[in-house]
Protein backbone atom coordinates (compact mmCIF):
# COMPACT_ATOMS: atom_id res chain seq x y z
CA UNK A 1 0.00 0.00 0.00
CA UNK A 2 2.74 2.38 0.90
CA UNK A 3 4.38 2.00 -2.79
CA UNK A 4 1.11 2.59 -4.23
CA UNK A 5 0.49 5.97 -1.85
CA UNK A 6 3.96 6.77 -3.10
CA UNK A 7 3.30 7.06 -6.49
CA UNK A 8 -0.41 8.40 -6.10
CA UNK A 9 1.21 11.07 -4.55
CA UNK A 10 4.33 11.86 -6.74
CA UNK A 11 1.70 12.15 -9.08
CA UNK A 12 0.24 14.57 -8.03
CA UNK A 13 3.48 16.53 -7.14
CA UNK A 14 3.14 17.70 -11.15
CA UNK A 15 -0.52 19.36 -10.12
CA UNK A 16 0.61 21.04 -7.33
CA UNK A 17 0.87 24.34 -8.42
CA UNK A 18 -2.33 24.48 -10.43
CA UNK A 19 -4.38 22.90 -6.80
CA UNK A 20 -2.53 25.71 -4.87
CA UNK A 21 -3.29 28.47 -7.56
CA UNK A 22 -7.27 27.27 -7.56
CA UNK A 23 -7.46 27.06 -3.88
CA UNK A 24 -6.33 30.65 -3.53
CA UNK A 25 -8.50 31.70 -5.89
CA UNK A 26 -11.31 30.47 -3.74
CA UNK A 27 -10.07 31.68 -0.94
CA UNK A 28 -10.21 35.46 -2.36
CA UNK A 29 -13.63 34.77 -3.53
CA UNK A 30 -14.41 33.41 -0.17
CA UNK A 31 -12.77 36.34 1.93
CA UNK A 32 -14.29 39.21 0.20
CA UNK A 33 -17.92 37.50 -0.02
CA UNK A 34 -17.19 36.82 3.93
CA UNK A 35 -18.13 33.12 3.79
CA UNK A 36 -16.09 30.39 4.64
CA UNK A 37 -18.37 28.05 2.94
CA UNK A 38 -17.99 28.46 -0.65
CA UNK A 39 -14.11 27.27 -0.08
CA UNK A 40 -14.92 24.79 1.99
CA UNK A 41 -17.33 22.93 -0.40
CA UNK A 42 -15.44 23.92 -3.53
CA UNK A 43 -11.74 22.58 -2.10
CA UNK A 44 -13.01 19.96 -0.36
CA UNK A 45 -14.98 18.61 -3.89
CA UNK A 46 -11.85 18.93 -5.26
CA UNK A 47 -10.72 16.59 -2.79
CA UNK A 48 -12.62 13.87 -3.86
CA UNK A 49 -11.27 14.63 -7.70
CA UNK A 50 -7.53 13.67 -6.61
CA UNK A 51 -7.80 9.76 -6.91
CA UNK A 52 -9.88 10.40 -9.81
CA UNK A 53 -6.73 12.49 -11.62
CA UNK A 54 -4.36 9.93 -10.38
CA UNK A 55 -6.57 7.19 -12.15
CA UNK A 56 -6.70 9.10 -15.54
CA UNK A 57 -2.31 9.36 -15.52
CA UNK A 58 -2.11 5.69 -14.30
CA UNK A 59 -4.05 4.73 -17.09
CA UNK A 60 -2.25 6.64 -19.59
CA UNK A 61 1.00 5.09 -18.19
CA UNK A 62 -0.53 1.53 -17.27
CA UNK A 63 1.39 1.55 -14.54
CA UNK A 64 -1.09 -0.71 -12.79
CA UNK A 65 0.35 -3.51 -14.67
CA UNK A 66 3.88 -2.65 -13.01
CA UNK A 67 2.67 -1.96 -9.63
CA UNK A 68 0.91 -5.62 -9.88
CA UNK A 69 4.67 -7.16 -10.52
CA UNK A 70 5.49 -5.61 -7.25
CA UNK A 71 5.25 -6.54 -3.82
CA UNK A 72 1.48 -5.61 -4.25
CA UNK A 73 -1.82 -7.37 -4.11
CA UNK A 74 -5.09 -6.75 -6.15
CA UNK A 75 -6.67 -5.66 -3.07
CA UNK A 76 -4.27 -2.50 -2.27
CA UNK A 77 -4.73 -1.43 -5.52
CA UNK A 78 -8.27 -1.32 -5.51
CA UNK A 79 -8.35 0.37 -1.85
CA UNK A 80 -4.97 2.55 -2.27
CA UNK A 81 -7.88 5.52 -4.37
CA UNK A 82 -10.11 5.05 -1.14
CA UNK A 83 -6.53 5.99 1.33
CA UNK A 84 -5.70 8.53 -1.04
CA UNK A 85 -9.73 10.32 -1.21
CA UNK A 86 -9.81 10.27 2.53
CA UNK A 87 -6.32 11.40 2.94
CA UNK A 88 -6.77 14.50 0.77
CA UNK A 89 -10.79 15.26 1.40
CA UNK A 90 -9.55 14.87 5.20
CA UNK A 91 -6.05 17.45 4.61
CA UNK A 92 -8.73 20.09 2.15
CA UNK A 93 -11.69 19.71 5.24
CA UNK A 94 -9.42 20.99 7.58
CA UNK A 95 -7.74 23.43 5.60
CA UNK A 96 -11.60 24.54 4.92
CA UNK A 97 -12.11 24.38 8.90
CA UNK A 98 -9.00 26.89 9.07
CA UNK A 99 -9.78 29.23 5.91
CA UNK A 100 -13.29 30.03 7.31
CA UNK A 101 -12.19 30.82 10.66
CA UNK A 102 -9.35 32.78 8.90
CA UNK A 103 -12.51 34.57 7.35
CA UNK A 104 -14.49 35.24 10.33
CA UNK A 105 -16.91 32.19 10.43
CA UNK A 106 -18.19 30.87 13.96
CA UNK A 107 -15.90 27.36 15.24
CA UNK A 108 -19.89 25.75 15.44
CA UNK A 109 -20.55 27.09 11.47
CA UNK A 110 -16.91 26.17 10.04
CA UNK A 111 -16.72 22.32 11.76
CA UNK A 112 -20.12 22.03 10.45
CA UNK A 113 -20.10 23.43 6.96
CA UNK A 114 -16.64 20.81 6.93
CA UNK A 115 -17.96 18.13 8.26
CA UNK A 116 -20.89 17.88 5.82
CA UNK A 117 -19.14 19.06 2.90
CA UNK A 118 -16.87 15.45 3.95
CA UNK A 119 -19.71 13.57 4.34
CA UNK A 120 -21.26 14.36 0.63
CA UNK A 121 -17.95 13.90 -0.57
CA UNK A 122 -17.07 10.75 0.92
CA UNK A 123 -20.40 9.81 -0.69
CA UNK A 124 -19.70 10.35 -4.09
CA UNK A 125 -16.42 8.81 -3.99
CA UNK A 126 -17.89 5.57 -2.99
CA UNK A 127 -20.26 6.15 -5.82
CA UNK A 128 -17.70 7.33 -8.47
CA UNK A 129 -14.92 4.88 -7.56
CA UNK A 130 -16.82 1.73 -8.57
CA UNK A 131 -17.71 3.47 -11.98
CA UNK A 132 -13.94 4.42 -12.54
CA UNK A 133 -12.52 0.99 -11.88
CA UNK A 134 -15.37 -0.83 -14.15
CA UNK A 135 -15.81 1.74 -16.72
CA UNK A 136 -12.48 3.41 -17.42
CA UNK A 137 -11.91 7.31 -16.64
CA UNK A 138 -13.78 8.15 -19.80
CA UNK A 139 -16.91 6.12 -20.10
CA UNK A 140 -17.32 6.58 -16.48
CA UNK A 141 -17.53 10.37 -16.84
CA UNK A 142 -20.78 9.45 -18.98
CA UNK A 143 -21.75 6.66 -16.51
CA UNK A 144 -21.60 9.21 -13.42
CA UNK A 145 -23.61 11.59 -14.86
CA UNK A 146 -26.26 9.02 -15.74
CA UNK A 147 -26.13 7.79 -12.00
CA UNK A 148 -26.27 11.39 -10.75
CA UNK A 149 -29.29 12.15 -13.09
CA UNK A 150 -31.24 9.15 -12.24
CA UNK A 151 -30.75 9.29 -8.40
CA UNK A 152 -31.48 13.39 -8.50
CA UNK A 153 -35.00 12.23 -10.75
CA UNK A 154 -35.42 9.43 -8.31
CA UNK A 155 -35.42 11.05 -5.44
CA UNK A 156 -37.58 14.56 -7.24
CA UNK A 157 -40.03 11.92 -8.25
CA UNK A 158 -40.32 9.88 -5.00
CA UNK A 159 -41.07 13.50 -3.00
CA UNK A 160 -43.70 14.40 -5.60
CA UNK A 161 -45.59 11.19 -5.57
CA UNK A 162 -45.62 11.37 -1.84
CA UNK A 163 -45.31 14.71 -0.99
CA UNK A 164 -42.08 14.98 1.08
CA UNK A 165 -40.84 18.50 0.99
CA UNK A 166 -37.48 18.11 0.45
CA UNK A 167 -36.46 21.06 3.01
CA UNK A 168 -38.60 18.70 5.49
CA UNK A 169 -35.65 16.78 5.44
CA UNK A 170 -32.96 18.69 6.83
CA UNK A 171 -33.94 17.30 10.18
CA UNK A 172 -32.79 14.23 8.89
CA UNK A 173 -28.99 15.72 8.16
CA UNK A 174 -27.54 13.87 10.96
CA UNK A 175 -28.25 10.35 8.95
CA UNK A 176 -25.15 11.73 6.46
CA UNK A 177 -21.98 10.31 8.05
CA UNK A 178 -24.09 6.50 8.30
CA UNK A 179 -25.10 7.06 4.48
CA UNK A 180 -21.58 7.88 3.68
CA UNK A 181 -19.96 5.39 5.67
CA UNK A 182 -22.25 2.51 4.28
CA UNK A 183 -22.16 4.16 0.87
CA UNK A 184 -18.12 3.77 1.37
CA UNK A 185 -18.36 -0.02 2.54
CA UNK A 186 -20.46 -1.12 0.01
CA UNK A 187 -18.54 0.41 -2.92
CA UNK A 188 -15.17 -0.78 -1.49
CA UNK A 189 -16.63 -4.32 -1.46
CA UNK A 190 -18.06 -3.63 -5.02
CA UNK A 191 -14.22 -2.43 -6.15
CA UNK A 192 -12.55 -5.59 -4.13
CA UNK A 193 -14.93 -7.45 -6.57
CA UNK A 194 -13.73 -5.80 -9.83
CA UNK A 195 -9.55 -5.88 -9.05
CA UNK A 196 -9.97 -9.47 -8.03
CA UNK A 197 -11.23 -10.30 -11.64
CA UNK A 198 -9.31 -7.68 -13.76
CA UNK A 199 -6.53 -8.92 -15.70
CA UNK A 200 -3.39 -6.25 -16.37
CA UNK B 1 18.77 -28.42 -10.87
CA UNK B 2 16.24 -26.36 -9.39
CA UNK B 3 14.34 -24.95 -12.45
CA UNK B 4 12.78 -20.90 -12.24
CA UNK B 5 10.43 -21.73 -14.54
CA UNK B 6 8.03 -24.61 -15.47
CA UNK B 7 5.40 -23.84 -17.93
CA UNK B 8 2.93 -26.78 -18.95
CA UNK B 9 0.56 -26.90 -21.22
CA UNK B 10 -0.17 -23.16 -20.95
CA UNK B 11 -3.51 -21.75 -22.30
CA UNK B 12 -4.94 -18.64 -22.17
CA UNK B 13 -8.22 -17.91 -24.60
CA UNK B 14 -9.28 -14.12 -25.74
CA UNK B 15 -11.47 -13.17 -28.55
CA UNK B 16 -9.69 -13.44 -31.92
CA UNK B 17 -6.57 -14.67 -30.35
CA UNK B 18 -5.47 -17.44 -27.67
CA UNK B 19 -2.40 -18.69 -26.47
CA UNK B 20 -2.63 -22.75 -27.02
CA UNK B 21 -0.04 -25.30 -25.19
CA UNK B 22 2.86 -23.34 -24.70
CA UNK B 23 5.69 -25.29 -22.67
CA UNK B 24 9.51 -24.27 -21.64
CA UNK B 25 11.46 -25.13 -18.76
CA UNK B 26 13.97 -22.29 -17.98
CA UNK B 27 16.68 -23.99 -15.05
CA UNK B 28 18.26 -21.76 -12.58
CA UNK B 29 21.43 -19.96 -13.80
CA UNK B 30 20.45 -19.89 -17.25
CA UNK B 31 19.11 -16.76 -19.52
CA UNK B 32 16.11 -17.79 -22.04
CA UNK B 33 15.22 -16.16 -24.97
CA UNK B 34 11.56 -16.27 -25.74
CA UNK B 35 10.91 -15.64 -29.54
CA UNK B 36 8.45 -14.97 -32.15
CA UNK B 37 6.70 -12.44 -34.68
CA UNK B 38 4.38 -9.59 -32.83
CA UNK B 39 1.58 -10.92 -31.43
CA UNK B 40 2.43 -14.54 -31.32
CA UNK B 41 1.84 -14.09 -27.26
CA UNK B 42 5.30 -13.30 -25.89
CA UNK B 43 3.86 -10.70 -23.75
CA UNK B 44 0.66 -12.58 -22.97
CA UNK B 45 3.11 -15.70 -22.05
CA UNK B 46 5.23 -13.33 -19.37
CA UNK B 47 1.76 -11.66 -18.13
CA UNK B 48 0.74 -14.78 -17.43
CA UNK B 49 4.15 -15.91 -15.19
CA UNK B 50 3.48 -12.60 -13.58
CA UNK B 51 0.34 -13.65 -12.73
CA UNK B 52 -1.02 -9.95 -14.09
CA UNK B 53 -3.47 -12.49 -16.19
CA UNK B 54 -5.26 -15.89 -15.17
CA UNK B 55 -4.70 -18.97 -17.76
CA UNK B 56 -7.81 -20.63 -19.11
CA UNK B 57 -5.65 -23.88 -18.47
CA UNK B 58 -1.70 -25.56 -17.84
CA UNK B 59 -0.03 -25.14 -14.76
CA UNK B 60 2.66 -22.57 -14.64
CA UNK B 61 5.42 -22.13 -11.62
CA UNK B 62 7.62 -19.54 -11.18
CA UNK B 63 10.30 -20.28 -8.54
CA UNK B 64 8.70 -23.54 -7.28
CA UNK B 65 5.22 -20.93 -6.79
CA UNK B 66 1.90 -20.72 -8.78
CA UNK B 67 1.92 -16.73 -9.52
CA UNK B 68 -1.70 -16.44 -9.32
CA UNK B 69 -2.10 -17.87 -5.68
CA UNK B 70 1.38 -16.98 -4.22
CA UNK B 71 1.85 -14.22 -1.33
CA UNK B 72 2.59 -10.65 -2.84
CA UNK B 73 6.18 -11.38 -1.33
CA UNK B 74 7.33 -13.99 -3.92
CA UNK B 75 7.18 -10.86 -6.41
CA UNK B 76 10.39 -9.13 -4.27
CA UNK B 77 12.31 -11.97 -6.12
CA UNK B 78 11.11 -10.65 -9.59
CA UNK B 79 12.47 -8.17 -11.53
CA UNK B 80 10.18 -6.87 -14.54
CA UNK B 81 10.63 -5.22 -17.52
CA UNK B 82 7.66 -4.05 -19.17
CA UNK B 83 7.20 -3.43 -23.26
CA UNK B 84 6.62 0.21 -22.85
CA UNK B 85 7.80 1.91 -19.71
CA UNK B 86 5.25 2.03 -16.97
CA UNK B 87 6.06 5.31 -15.21
CA UNK B 88 3.87 8.42 -15.17
CA UNK B 89 5.59 10.57 -17.37
CA UNK B 90 5.64 13.54 -14.67
CA UNK B 91 7.90 11.16 -13.22
CA UNK B 92 12.09 11.91 -12.75
CA UNK B 93 14.62 8.97 -11.95
CA UNK B 94 14.60 10.14 -8.11
CA UNK B 95 10.61 9.47 -8.31
CA UNK B 96 10.74 5.88 -9.28
CA UNK B 97 13.25 5.13 -6.97
CA UNK B 98 10.75 6.44 -3.78
CA UNK B 99 8.06 4.04 -5.11
CA UNK B 100 10.50 1.07 -5.34
CA UNK B 101 11.99 1.97 -2.24
CA UNK B 102 8.32 2.12 -0.55
CA UNK B 103 7.85 -1.16 -2.51
CA UNK B 104 10.40 -3.84 -2.37
CA UNK B 105 11.98 -4.54 0.91
CA UNK B 106 15.55 -5.16 -0.55
CA UNK B 107 15.85 -2.32 -2.89
CA UNK B 108 19.37 -0.77 -2.98
CA UNK B 109 19.12 2.95 -3.33
CA UNK B 110 22.72 3.34 -3.98
CA UNK B 111 23.10 0.43 -6.43
CA UNK B 112 19.84 2.31 -8.47
CA UNK B 113 21.56 5.60 -8.03
CA UNK B 114 24.52 4.00 -9.65
CA UNK B 115 23.39 2.59 -12.48
CA UNK B 116 21.14 5.20 -13.15
CA UNK B 117 23.89 7.64 -13.52
CA UNK B 118 25.80 5.04 -15.47
CA UNK B 119 23.12 4.74 -18.20
CA UNK B 120 23.81 8.83 -18.34
CA UNK B 121 20.10 9.45 -16.74
CA UNK B 122 19.89 12.27 -15.40
CA UNK B 123 17.88 12.43 -11.72
CA UNK B 124 16.01 15.42 -12.06
CA UNK B 125 15.06 15.26 -15.96
CA UNK B 126 11.34 13.76 -16.21
CA UNK B 127 10.89 10.80 -18.02
CA UNK B 128 8.47 12.77 -21.03
CA UNK B 129 11.83 14.38 -21.87
CA UNK B 130 13.42 10.91 -22.30
CA UNK B 131 14.03 8.98 -25.32
CA UNK B 132 12.69 5.55 -26.04
CA UNK B 133 16.15 3.89 -25.38
CA UNK B 134 16.61 6.06 -21.89
CA UNK B 135 12.65 4.75 -20.84
CA UNK B 136 14.10 1.16 -21.48
CA UNK B 137 17.43 1.68 -19.55
CA UNK B 138 15.14 3.48 -16.54
CA UNK B 139 13.02 -0.05 -16.70
CA UNK B 140 16.40 -1.85 -16.71
CA UNK B 141 17.70 0.13 -13.24
CA UNK B 142 14.35 -0.85 -11.72
CA UNK B 143 14.34 -4.60 -12.68
CA UNK B 144 17.72 -4.96 -11.14
CA UNK B 145 17.84 -2.40 -7.92
CA UNK B 146 16.03 -5.05 -5.80
CA UNK B 147 17.83 -8.09 -5.25
CA UNK B 148 15.12 -10.15 -7.81
CA UNK B 149 16.59 -13.76 -8.71
CA UNK B 150 13.97 -13.84 -11.65
CA UNK B 151 14.39 -11.48 -14.47
CA UNK B 152 11.29 -11.06 -16.63
CA UNK B 153 12.15 -8.95 -19.82
CA UNK B 154 9.93 -8.17 -22.28
CA UNK B 155 11.67 -6.60 -25.41
CA UNK B 156 14.17 -5.01 -23.03
CA UNK B 157 16.31 -3.79 -26.00
CA UNK B 158 14.12 -2.37 -28.31
CA UNK B 159 14.67 1.27 -28.39
CA UNK B 160 18.68 0.65 -27.27
CA UNK B 161 21.05 1.42 -29.57
CA UNK B 162 23.96 -1.34 -30.28
CA UNK B 163 26.95 -0.19 -27.86
CA UNK B 164 23.64 -0.15 -24.86
CA UNK B 165 21.82 -3.20 -26.19
CA UNK B 166 25.78 -4.81 -25.99
CA UNK B 167 25.48 -3.41 -22.44
CA UNK B 168 22.44 -4.66 -21.47
CA UNK B 169 23.73 -8.40 -22.46
CA UNK B 170 26.94 -8.38 -20.82
CA UNK B 171 24.61 -6.75 -17.38
CA UNK B 172 22.62 -9.91 -18.10
CA UNK B 173 25.71 -12.71 -18.20
CA UNK B 174 27.30 -10.80 -14.91
CA UNK B 175 23.41 -11.35 -13.31
CA UNK B 176 23.57 -15.13 -13.82
CA UNK B 177 27.43 -15.50 -12.57
CA UNK B 178 25.02 -15.91 -9.40
CA UNK B 179 23.65 -19.85 -10.35
CA UNK B 180 20.12 -18.98 -8.36
CA UNK B 181 19.58 -16.51 -10.52
CA UNK B 182 17.68 -16.80 -14.19
CA UNK B 183 16.64 -14.70 -16.78
CA UNK B 184 13.57 -14.81 -19.03
CA UNK B 185 13.65 -12.60 -22.17
CA UNK B 186 11.70 -11.67 -25.61
CA UNK B 187 13.49 -9.85 -28.30
CA UNK B 188 12.90 -9.39 -31.82
CA UNK B 189 16.67 -8.81 -31.96
CA UNK B 190 17.61 -12.24 -32.23
CA UNK B 191 21.59 -11.35 -32.30
CA UNK B 192 21.36 -10.46 -29.12
CA UNK B 193 19.73 -13.91 -28.14
CA UNK B 194 22.32 -15.56 -30.16
CA UNK B 195 24.93 -13.86 -27.88
CA UNK B 196 23.49 -14.38 -24.87
CA UNK B 197 20.71 -17.27 -23.78
CA UNK B 198 21.73 -20.82 -22.74
CA UNK B 199 17.90 -21.54 -23.90
CA UNK B 200 15.55 -20.45 -26.57
CA UNK B 201 11.69 -21.32 -26.95
CA UNK B 202 10.33 -19.95 -30.19
CA UNK B 203 6.56 -19.14 -29.99
CA UNK B 204 4.43 -19.07 -32.92
CA UNK B 205 0.86 -18.71 -33.37
CA UNK B 206 0.20 -19.06 -29.74
CA UNK B 207 1.95 -22.45 -29.88
CA UNK B 208 5.00 -22.85 -28.44
CA UNK B 209 7.30 -24.55 -31.27
CA UNK B 210 10.40 -25.41 -29.59
CA UNK B 211 12.45 -24.98 -26.37
CA UNK B 212 15.66 -26.24 -26.52
CA UNK B 213 19.14 -25.62 -25.74
CA UNK B 214 20.92 -22.80 -27.95
CA UNK B 215 23.42 -24.84 -29.00
CA UNK B 216 22.36 -27.94 -29.58
CA UNK B 217 19.55 -25.65 -31.60
CA UNK B 218 22.49 -24.12 -33.75
CA UNK B 219 24.08 -27.69 -33.86
CA UNK B 220 21.19 -29.23 -35.26
CA UNK B 221 20.15 -27.56 -38.36
CA UNK B 222 22.40 -25.89 -41.66
CA UNK B 223 21.64 -24.15 -44.60
CA UNK B 224 21.66 -25.98 -47.64
CA UNK B 225 22.41 -24.59 -51.11
CA UNK B 226 21.52 -25.99 -54.26
CA UNK B 227 19.19 -26.26 -57.43
CA UNK B 228 15.39 -27.59 -57.26
CA UNK B 229 16.08 -30.84 -58.49
CA UNK B 230 19.19 -31.09 -55.74
CA UNK B 231 16.99 -30.08 -52.93
CA UNK B 232 13.94 -31.87 -53.81
CA UNK B 233 16.39 -35.05 -53.36
CA UNK B 234 16.76 -34.41 -49.91
CA UNK B 235 14.77 -36.67 -47.49
CA UNK B 236 11.85 -34.95 -46.77
CA UNK B 237 11.83 -36.11 -43.44
CA UNK B 238 14.68 -33.74 -42.30
CA UNK B 239 13.78 -30.84 -43.86
CA UNK B 240 12.50 -28.12 -42.20
CA UNK B 241 11.61 -25.85 -44.86
CA UNK B 242 12.51 -25.06 -48.21
CA UNK B 243 13.28 -21.55 -50.28
CA UNK B 244 13.01 -20.79 -53.21
CA UNK B 245 15.32 -17.44 -54.94
CA UNK B 246 16.19 -16.55 -58.34
CA UNK B 247 19.93 -18.37 -58.19
CA UNK B 248 18.30 -21.68 -57.03
CA UNK B 249 17.34 -23.11 -53.61
CA UNK B 250 17.86 -23.25 -50.15
CA UNK B 251 16.52 -25.52 -47.27
CA UNK B 252 17.06 -25.94 -43.67
CA UNK B 253 17.93 -29.44 -43.15
CA UNK B 254 19.33 -31.39 -39.59
CA UNK B 255 23.00 -31.28 -39.85
CA UNK B 256 24.07 -34.68 -41.67
CA UNK B 257 21.07 -34.91 -44.23
CA UNK B 258 22.53 -32.36 -46.80
CA UNK B 259 24.43 -34.87 -48.52
CA UNK B 260 27.21 -33.42 -50.85
CA UNK B 261 25.34 -30.21 -51.00
CA UNK B 262 27.26 -26.66 -50.09
CA UNK B 263 25.99 -26.04 -46.27
CA UNK B 264 26.38 -22.71 -44.31
CA UNK B 265 25.52 -22.12 -40.53
CA UNK B 266 22.23 -21.24 -39.93
CA UNK B 267 21.30 -18.85 -36.99
CA UNK B 268 18.68 -18.32 -34.53
CA UNK B 269 17.25 -16.00 -36.96
CA UNK B 270 17.14 -18.75 -39.98
CA UNK B 271 15.62 -21.31 -37.87
CA UNK B 272 12.86 -18.96 -37.34
CA UNK B 273 12.69 -17.96 -40.74
CA UNK B 274 12.24 -21.05 -41.44
CA UNK B 275 9.52 -22.21 -39.50
CA UNK B 276 7.34 -19.47 -40.35
CA UNK B 277 8.02 -18.74 -44.17
CA UNK B 278 9.81 -21.60 -44.95
CA UNK B 279 8.14 -23.39 -48.45
CA UNK B 280 6.87 -26.93 -47.11
CA UNK B 281 8.92 -29.93 -47.31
Amino acid sequence: MKALLVKDLLTLKGQAKSLLLVLAVWFIISFVNGSGLFFTSLSVIYGMLLPLTTLSIDEKSRVERYMMSMPVTRAELALSRYALGLLGLLALGVLGIGASLVIGDSLEEALGASAACFCLAVLLLGVTLPLVYKFGTDKARVVCIAVYMVTFLAVSFIAARFGIELDDLSGAFFLLPFLSLAVLALSAAVSLGIYKKREF
Amino acid sequence: MVNAIEVRGLTKAYKGFSLDSVSFTLPSGCIMGLIGENGTGKSTTIRLLLGLARRSGGSVRVLGEDPETAEPEFREELGVVMDECPFPESFSCRDVGRVLAAGYRRFEPEGFAEMCEGFGLDGKRRIKDYSRGMKMKLSIAAALSHGARLLLLDEPTSGLDPVARDELLDILLDFIQDESRSVLISSHILSDLEKACDYITFIHAGRSVFSEEKDALLEKYVLAKGSEREIAALDRSRVLGVRRGQFGCEALVERGAAGQLFTERAGIEDIMLYYIKGDAK
